[in-house]
């Protein structure tokens, strides 16, 4: 069990215990509220993306990752050409989603047996995707998944499957951690432009890198030593990062599936996939795992504290009552009705106050997006196309172009993530509806509840580059999107729901690295001009629509998301808000009785109080263990504190 | 419709004559004369096959395996950096071709001194490696009586950017080795693709890509491939790695791959240059784990190479560090095939050598390699030298408009048509074309009648009795009433509405006169 998974399932038991006092109490809002964020914290998941080329032994890292033998069909001829994702389910649910060529946006669902899997997903069962496969889903009551885990296999990529890179490169954005599969062959070239690439989107996180490369087959070799060393100078070189920094997993997944089947702790030794799950783990808390328990935790102590406050105000006019002190009753009478008029007024000007911030907080990430696009387009003017190498090979210009543009939008999106969570705690303290706890403020800011609906950038003026949002056939829920490019044609799709804020941008991208692959035709036809200025000239042109369409795609996400985003702020802060004066409320109305009570009464009610506010109490000591455990759980590394320590250190 | 008199090297050898003798010893035709004379000059060469394949594909492996000794350094990471010319002769000798021109010779050179300048060495030196072109080392080998055998770092298209990223990583220029590259794969009569095990029939999509991109040079006549790497699927639940790969080979190949190789084997690369080289302490080391170890630990122990070599394992008889070497250099299939043949009762080297070769799919690839490159190398170079000559002469012709040049253009003009007249003389040629239509697709025959076309057009052998797929003891009697009968049916399928026309209807004519000379030569008496 991971460290996650412990503070996360004590997290889930403090959400039982206090809707059980909610309960009690009859305090409806701050019940629905933690029923909300307990089903948060339970839904949420740590999304592994694992990408490699075909035959590196994917299929079989994540068999013996998952300890499910035979899961993901080990065949000659396996390419996966569709993303498939694993998760927890209580029973194990293998879903099959079909498109409907009659019906682009619709989906056909369909349950199967783990056993015909292979029919959908290997070449040999389904030859070019004859069966039109979209996306599988697989649930699984495997309890290494329970904790929210969430396993995305992506297809491979390689020199011309330009649409299958596409749509791996689509959800890295939106990935806590990357796990690149490599096996005991050196890394060539198309491994490595993938690999810059996806260095670019997972370097972007605060809390560091969430690279991870996994070296499998080591049982093929004798010695490791060469390859791991020629692997991890590549890694270095792709990353920027010293040798000793990059993250590089030897592994065996044969001998962990022989500890599967045979329980020989040898075996599992000599796999080294204990090295794995701690890296892959520690790098979800990083990640991931903490941002969730932090709000998991706000929650708890904001709900917490809601329900003591009519308690401890019953218990301090109780006392009151006993002692005959007239004035000390009146006044703890006032002073709840105050708090509750004061919340019930509000302070009108936060809305407003709200929404400004928001909108000067997109247009800051729509400069921060644009400015970068501006300067990858500077940047192929003044350098690349003065390189007569690229002049000549437009595939590795492109290649070049979307490396640099990921790296730039991961940096807005990034912007935009961390911004809307840090407006949303500013505002709920403005309100005085953010926890106290001492040591929270040290975790990161609770991020912005998913944004309702989704939006669709362009679709109606740009039939030739969609993204479209499907839904299920049967409940009309929205269960992914695809991204079409090419005439109309849908080449490839990603059907995952991006997790968190910045799911619009994560759709640019995906857009804009669809619009690059579609116009790379007039690329190759632009290099074979004679004369260097032609060249020039005519790449300069077959890229310029899509510098503009890209520019267009950021100005209308920015547009049509948003007041979205505020609205989802302030729908947030207005519950809490609800809750707090629900809170208020109910000190008042349990203030003016205990005023009116006889003494027996009181005593009874004090001595029922003692029983009623322990568990909360307790609940309290717990939350604010947890806060401290979380805080210690895998600290952020963040480079240059990393650096600026090492040169403390240097110094007399 | 007879190939006149001699050998077909003979008569190359006198219409290359006679068209140089047509041209004038003018500058503006110095292109071309050179041409012919180089093409004349080489033509009694042996045929040049060229290992082509990504990065780390197997192919110095497979040189070695195939060359019968270690030539090519080999590694777990990228190591060719310069092309390699092996070739038969009398006497051993190196000679270095120099990007910059000219050439140096090593008299009696070491394998060494080879590798020194192939190779990424542990203290080699790029810049050095750089300056080379390509490296020529003749020695005495029986294996190469048939063919030349050229090792590349890796070759153009799909290929290209692997390699030439594999050379920048090691500080090498990747311009020049593109270049290279090209040359070579010009040089080359012949391309074997060494595939390492399939990765997804997608990604033999994209050899049919490179196959296409370079037009007359490899057509399925003249590739064949090698599916490597066969020994990494060795596990102890599945020993015969080659009869899986044979499997795997035949489905590819009737996925399509026919279409664009002659034939697809699995090799078990390693283990065939294990057989090359294996030294006497390797073969004592294999002794002692078969006959001193229990099989059943052995199995279990190989299975993981990361733990075979470790010294830990302290069931085995022989010492972990030899182990890991052993490992290295077999791999789990060739120890755990090489102890059985030790316990089954082979008792030296040699045998055992012998045997490795023959079960590592190697002696099946090389006698492939000599059946049909061998067998057809004259007509394979033969339409290498029609297309390279028609193609120069184009480009003379097009450099001499004008009055002026009106009669050296009506030589060049002479000497093409001696050349293309040499395609319409020789039967051979159009029955490797019919060969090529085949696989390329372009025949709407049955199936049936696709196989008995090939067969009658030589390409399982050109014996009377291959060509008409009759049993050794077929008496001439049976042979000459097989091809009327077959003569009768091709006449049949001319005369039926979709043989007349195209591709198809220029196929059954050339079935129809390979009959014809067939008949010819098996009763002599009948047509003179």
């Amino acid at each position: 069990m991971s460290a996650y998974d412990a503070l996360r399932q004590e997290a889930l038991s403090l959400f039982g215990e206090l809707a059980a006092a909610a309960e009690q109490s009859a305090a409806a809002k701050t019940r629905r509220r933690l029923e909300d964020a307990r089903r948060q914290l339970a839904d949420a998941r740590l999304m592994v993306v694992v990408c490699g080329e075909f035959k590196r032994g994917k299929s079989s890292l994540l068999n013996a990752l998952l300890e499910e033998s035979g899961l993901f069909p080990v065949d000659n001829y396996y390419a996966t050409s569709l993303t498939t994702s694993v998760m927890y389910g209580p029973e194990e649910d293998i879903t099959v989603r079909l498109a409907d060529p009659e019906a682009p946006d619709e989906v056909e669902e369909r349950h199967v047996e783990r056993a015909d899997l292979a029919q959908y997903v290997t070449e040999s069962g389904n030859p070019d995707n004859a069966k039109n496969v979209q996306h599988v889903s697989i649930e699984l009551p495997n309890p290494r998944l329970a904790s929210g885990l969430m396993l995305v296999d992506t297809p491979g990529f390689g020199g011309t499957f330009a649409a299958h890179t596409a749509a791996t490169r689509a959800i890295l954005p939106g990935a806590h951690a990357i796990v690149f599969v490599v096996d005991k062959e050196p890394m060539n070239e198309s491994e490595r432009r993938f690999l810059r690439e996806a260095a670019r989107a997972a370097g972007a996180g605060r809390d560091g890198d969430a690279l991870i490369c996994v070296l499998t087959k080591i049982d093929l070799l004798s010695d490791t030593a060469e390859i791991i060393a020629n692997t991890r100078a590549k890694l270095a070189a792709d990353t920027g990062l010293p040798e000793d920094r990059v993250t590089l997993v030897p592994v065996s997944s044969r001998a962990k599936l022989d500890y599967v089947a045979g329980g020989d702790e040898e075996d599992l030794r000599d796999s080294n996939f204990a090295e794995l799950e701690r890296v892959l783990w520690s790098t979800l808390a990083r990640r991931q795992a903490r941002v969730l328990l932090s709000a998991a935790l706000t929650d708890l102590d904001l709900s917490a504290r809601a329900l003591l406050e009519p308690l401890e105000a019953e218990d301090e006019a109780l006392r009151a009552r006993l002692t005959d002190d007239a004035p000390g009753l009146e006044s703890a009478l006032a002073g709840r009705r105050d708090r509750v008029s004061e919340l019930e007024t509000g302070d009108p000007g936060w809305r407003d106050n709200l929404y400004n911030q928001v909108l000067s907080l997109a247009t800051k990430v729509q400069e921060t997006a644009l400015f970068g696009i501006d300067a990858v387009w500077k940047r192929l003017d003044e350098k690349y196309l003065d390189d007569d190498e690229l002049l000549d090979d437009p595939v590795r210009l492109v290649g070049l172009l979307r490396e640099d543009l990921v790296g730039e939008l991961a940096k807005a999106k990034r912007e935009l993530d961390e911004g809307a969570a840090g407006l949303q705690r500013r505002f709920a303290r403005i309100n005085a509806v953010d926890s106290d706890l001492p040591g929270i403020r040290a975790l990161p800011d609770p991020p912005v509840p998913e944004v309702p609906a989704l939006p669709r950038p362009r679709a109606a003026d740009q039939p030739s580059e969609i993204v479209r949002v499907w839904k299920s056939k049967k409940t009309g829920a929205r269960i992914g999107m695809s991204i079409g490019m090419a005439a109309g044609r849908t080449v490839f799709t990603v059907t995952l729901p991006i997790p968190g804020a910045g799911s619009w941008l994560g759709m640019g991208i995906g857009g804009a690295l669809g619009g690059l692959v579609g116009s790379a035709v007039d690329l190759v036809a632009a290099a074979r001009t004679v004369t260097r200025e032609m060249k020039q000239n005519e790449l300069r042109k077959a890229l310029k629509p899509w510098y503009t369409r890209q520019r267009n795609e950021i100005k209308d996400c920015v547009h049509s998301s948003w007041q979205e985003f505020a609205t989802a702020i302030a729908a947030e802060v207005d519950s809490r808000l609800a809750q707090a004066l629900d809170s208020a409320q109910d000190a008042a109305r349990r203030v003016d009785l205990a005023g009116r009570c006889t003494a027996d009464e009181a005593r009874t009610r004090q001595a029922e109080l003692v029983v009623e506010r322990t568990p909360i109490d307790r609940a309290l000591g717990q939350i604010a263990g947890l806060v401290q455990a979380v805080g210690e759980f895998a600290p952020p590394r963040r480079v240059d504190e990393d650096e600026s320590a090492q040169r403390e250190e240097r110094k007399p | 419709m007879t190939d006149g008199p001699g050998t077909l090297r003979d008569r190359v050898d006198a219409a290359l004559g006679q068209a140089i003798a047509y041209l004038p010893r003018d500058k503006t035709v110095a292109d071309l004369r050179h041409l012919l004379e180089d093409h004349r000059r080489r033509f009694p060469a042996p045929m040049r096959v060229a290992l082509v394949g990504r990065v780390s594909a197997g192919k110095s492996t497979l040189a070695n395996a195939l060359l019968g000794g270690r030539f090519a350094a080999t590694g777990r990471t990228e190591l060719t950096y310069n092309v390699n010319w092996f070739r038969n002769a009398a006497t051993a000798e190196l000679t270095i071709h120099y990007k910059a021109g000219g050439a140096e010779r090593v008299a009696q050179p070491t394998v060494e001194a080879l590798i020194a300048r192939t190779a990424r060495g542990r203290d080699g030196d790029p810049r050095f490696l750089a300056t080379i072109d390509y490296l020529e080392f003749a020695h005495p080998n029986a294996r190469l009586k048939a063919f030349d055998l050229i090792d590349t770092p890796g070759l153009e298209s799909v290929y290209v950017a692997d390699s030439a990223n594999a050379l920048r990583f090691l500080g090498l220029d990747e311009e020049g080795v593109r270049v290279t590259n090209a040359q070579h794969t010009e040089r080359a009569n012949a391309v074997v693709h060494v595939l390492p095990k399939p990765s997804s029939a997608r990604e033999y999509a994209l050899l049919g890509d490179f196959l296409s991109a370079a037009p007359g040079k490899t057509t399925p006549v003249k590739a064949v491939g090698a599916l490597t790497k066969i020994e990494d699927e060795w596990s102890p639940d599945q020993c015969d790695v080659m009869a899986a790969g044979r499997v795997l080979a035949k489905r590819l190949m009737d996925g399509g791959m026919n279409r664009k190789l002659y034939d697809l084997r699995p090799v078990a690369g390693l283990v065939g240059q294990a057989a090359a080289t294996l030294t006497t302490e390797e073969f004592d080391d294999l002794c002692a784990l078969a006959l001193r170890a229990d099989p059943a630990t052995l199995v279990r122990q190989v299975k993981y190479g990361n733990r075979f070599g470790r010294a830990d394992s302290r069931e085995l008889p022989v010492p972990p560090q030899r182990r890991g070497s052993l490992f290295d250099r077999l791999g789990a299939f060739g120890i755990t095939l090489s102890c059985d043949l030790i316990r089954g009762g082979v008792a030296d080297r040699d045998t055992l050598c012998g045997e490795l070769f023959e079960r590592s799919g190697l002696a099946a690839f090389h006698r492939l390699l000599v059946d049909h490159f061998g067998a057809r190398a004259d007509l394979i170079k033969l339409q290498d030298v029609i297309a390279d000559v028609e193609a120069q002469a184009e480009k003379s012709v097009a450099a001499l408009r004008g009055p002026a040049g009106a009669r050296t253009r009506i030589a060049v003009e002479r000497a093409r048509a001696e050349m293309i007249q040499m395609a319409y003389r020789e039967r051979g040629l159009d029955e490797l074309d019919v060969v090529h239509k085949y696989y390329a697709g372009e025949l709407s025959f049955s199936e049936t009648d696709a196989q008995e076309a090939l067969r009658i057009v030589g390409e399982h052998g050109t014996s009377p009795r291959q060509r008409l797929g009759l049993p050794p003891i077929a008496s001439t009697a049976e042979l000459i009433a097989s091809a009327h009968r077959a003569r009768r049916h091709w006449a049949m399928l001319i005369d039926s509405p979709d043989g007349r026309g195209g591709a198809t209807g220029g196929a059954c004519r050339v079935v129809q006169r390979s009959l014809d000379a067939l008949i010819e030569e098996l009763s002599p008496s009948v047509s003179r």
